[in-house]
């Protein structure tokens, strides 16, 4: 106990004679360390992001396709729709007793690469985000009139729209380069609080709206000839006739897998209920390789980092004979050696994960609102897992398995130097 | 090993001894060490001369057990070295010998007491010996020696002048009393009156302790200040075998007479 003691002081006097060397090559234990914290956890981060687009959702519902891919594409407006359901079939499920609300979703259309969401006003009252968080107004109101639109967050800031900010919606979803819905603009009537989901990049508009826009439209052109204006439209019937998915709460959690099998064998047309939280988790498979690869690229840094500090060991070995002779003319085994210099790599590789862990919360909290604002990840959500803490001693360990290498040349020169009387 | 056979063996007792450096080393050192019989009594203070290159430092080696004899038999106060394992050869190192070095062989970054305190952590025996408060012990020490740890305990002993950095190897070699202190010309650094005080407070701790003292030496007028100067020369070719010593005689001046012109 006492010799260990002896040895930690030996190699810590030892290392702060030579703190320049050995603070670099902690430095890049620690940033390599911080960015395979920051990974993993940005990679938790993003996971909880995805989830926190979907709180409260019990079942996305949809024409029949994979459950993934209704998810992506109705929630994360990734990917396109192949098929509506029909509006009949909306009702119908919106009339089921065990269903606690319902929100139709209509996709097709953009303004200016942002994607038109038809809905209803039970959008802004039901869905929720980051574990039950109610959308909110930063400006505005949800819309009352027909050609009213409410902004995501992202969208009013990116296009510098405000509240009475006039719009042209295009068909289709490109940037550019579509047939515009020139002849009905809308009006800004609300801008929304950002989300970190899609939400932000969403202009949200009634379905009667999207119906009213394509009035005098066949088969995504305008019917040549035919031209409805904006005022004549306020005095028709716009019934939707199809809609791209239904996000649905139920009363009862109980009643979730009996909706999902009653919407799935449904008769009067093909139709998908998605869990989003299994949906998602099939999506973890898909890209699961990607982050693996990535996980293993940080893991390379961090062994490229800890193999550079070996190096300065074995660089500074010959420096170091005189000292090892000195301890060996004092008693100390070669094998006390060995343990000498085990115990200096661990304690560089040691203080290299303590600095990481350390530069990876101050780049967390230093970054992370812009990270939020910027991609919608909000760090916040994955807070510091024990596995941060397995990591970290996973690089303490492997740095002085990696010492082991200079260790056993220190063993070695010290066996043939002795006590090295004239070295 | 029993404690009175060691109390009444000598400090050191060589027989036949034989040795020669492995292959590896053979290409610096290209001799075979024999000694037919030499030993040196406990509290001795004996002066060992000889040509460089002579085998001194291949004797010190052999002493501190950290290279072992190929023949006969090599016993430090009643232990055979060659019966020991390597770790236990170091722990008996650590327990039983001061090594002081012509270039100190200090640790560059730690203060005095630090590098004094050294051997105690590689050997309990002179751990307990130096007292409850090892600390104060080697500050008595380094007092001693004329360096006061208020004065210049804290600071690394890289910033200690030459004469300084002699006295903290002097401590470290005396701290815990071992029984056996060999010195490979440590003096050769020093100007006369340090080096004589250096040698003065050498034989005083010596003696508090009774530490058989073996340096080796180029310097007549340190070799003048013993009791007894062997020549290794004498010691391979048998002439001197030690147990003659007396202790007795007159040091100073038969010495002078021997080694002047």
């Amino acid at each position: 106990m006492t010799l260990l003691r002896a040895l930690l002081s030996l190699s810590l006097r030892s290392l702060w004679a030579r703190r320049l060397t050995v603070a670099l090559a902690a430095l890049s234990i620690a940033l390599s360390a911080a960015l395979l914290l920051t990974v993993e956890r940005m990679r938790d981060a993003a996971r909880a992001s995805f989830a926190s687009a979907i709180s409260d959702t019990h079942l996305v519902i949809g024409a029949r396709t994979s459950p993934t891919q209704l998810v992506l594409y109705a929630v994360f407006r990734l990917g396109d729709a192949t098929n509506n359901m029909t509006w009949r079939s909306y009702q119908d499920i919106a009339a089921h007793p065990d269903v606690d609300w319902i929100v139709p979703i209509s996709l097709g259309d953009s303004h200016r690469g942002y994607r038109v969401v038809g809905t209803d006003l039970g959008f802004f009252e039901h869905v929720k985000y980051r574990r039950g968080r109610s959308l909110a107004f930063a400006a505005g109101a949800p819309f009352d009139d027909l050609f009213h639109a409410v902004i995501g967050a992202e969208v009013a800031d990116t296009l510098n729209y405000k509240v009475g900010d006039e719009i042209i919606v295009a068909h289709g979803v490109g940037a550019a380069g579509f047939s515009l819905h020139d002849d009905k603009p809308f009006t800004v009537s609300g801008v929304l609080e950002r989300t970190g989901t899609p939400i932000d990049d969403a202009v949200h508009v009634s379905l009667e709206a999207i119906e009213a826009i394509h009035i005098d439209w066949r088969q995504g052109a305008p019917i040549p000839g035919l031209s409805i204006s904006a005022e004549q439209v306020r005095q028709m019937r716009l019934e939707p006739q199809a809609v791209t998915a239904a996000m649905v709460r139920m009363n009862s959690t109980l009643d979730i897998l009996s909706m999902q099998r009653k919407v799935n064998e449904y008769r009067e047309e093909p139709l998908t209920a998605a869990l989003p939280g299994l949906a998602l988790q099939q999506l973890w498979q898909i890209i699961g390789v990607a982050e693996t690869a990535l996980a293993a690229i940080s893991a390379l840094v961090v062994l490229a980092a800890l193999i550079g500090m070996a190096t300065m060991l074995l660089a500074s070995l010959n420096e170091r004979r005189r000292e090892m002779a000195i301890l060996r003319s004092v008693g100390a085994r070669p094998g006390t050696v060995f343990g000498l210099l085990t115990l200096e790599a661990g304690l560089i590789a040691g203080l290299g994960a303590a600095l990481g862990l350390l530069l990876h919360l101050v780049l967390v909290a230093a970054a992370g609102p812009w990270i939020d604002h910027a991609y919608g990840v909000d760090l916040s959500l994955a807070p510091l897992q024990l596995e941060a803490g397995l990591w970290l001693g996973a690089v303490a360990l492997l740095g002085a398995v990696i010492g082991l290498a200079p260790a056993l040349q220190a063993y070695r020169l010290s066996l043939t130097d002795g006590i090295g009387l004239r070295l | 090993m029993n404690q009175s056979a060691e109390n009444a063996a000598p400090a050191v007792e060589i027989e036949a001894l034989t040795f020669a450096w492995s292959a590896a080393k053979a290409e610096q050192e290209r001799f075979r060490l024999e000694i037919p019989a030499w030993r040196l009594e406990r509290g001795a203070r004996v002066a060992l001369t000889g040509p460089s290159g002579s085998g001194k430092t291949t004797l010190l080696t052999l002493l501190s057990g950290v290279a072992t004899a190929q023949g006969g038999a090599l016993r430090v106060l009643g232990q055979d070295l060659a019966q020991l394992s390597g770790p236990a050869r170091d722990r008996f190192r650590g327990a039983h010998i001061g090594l002081i070095f012509q270039m100190f062989n200090l640790l560059p970054y730690a203060g005095a007491v630090e590098n004094a305190l050294l051997p105690l952590h590689f050997a309990p025996a002179r751990r307990a010996k130096a007292g409850p408060d090892p600390a104060a012990e080697a500050a008595r020490l380094l007092g001693r020696l004329g360096l006061p740890p208020e004065a210049y305990g804290g600071a690394p002993v890289s910033q200690l002048s030459v004469g300084q950095q002699q006295r903290v190897a002097a401590a470290r070699a005396l701290i815990g009393a071992p029984e056996l202190i060999i010195a490979d010309e440590p003096t050769s650094a020093l100007d006369a009156p340090n080096r004589d005080a250096f040698l003065d407070l050498l034989f005083a701790e010596a003696d508090r302790s009774g530490a058989a003292l073996l340096l080796v030496t180029h310097d007549e007028a340190v070799a003048a200040r013993f009791e007894t100067v062997t020549a290794l020369g004498a010691i391979l070719s048998g002439a001197a075998r030690g147990a003659e010593t007396t202790r007795a005689e007159p040091p100073q001046a038969a010495r002078l007479e021997e080694t002047k012109p």
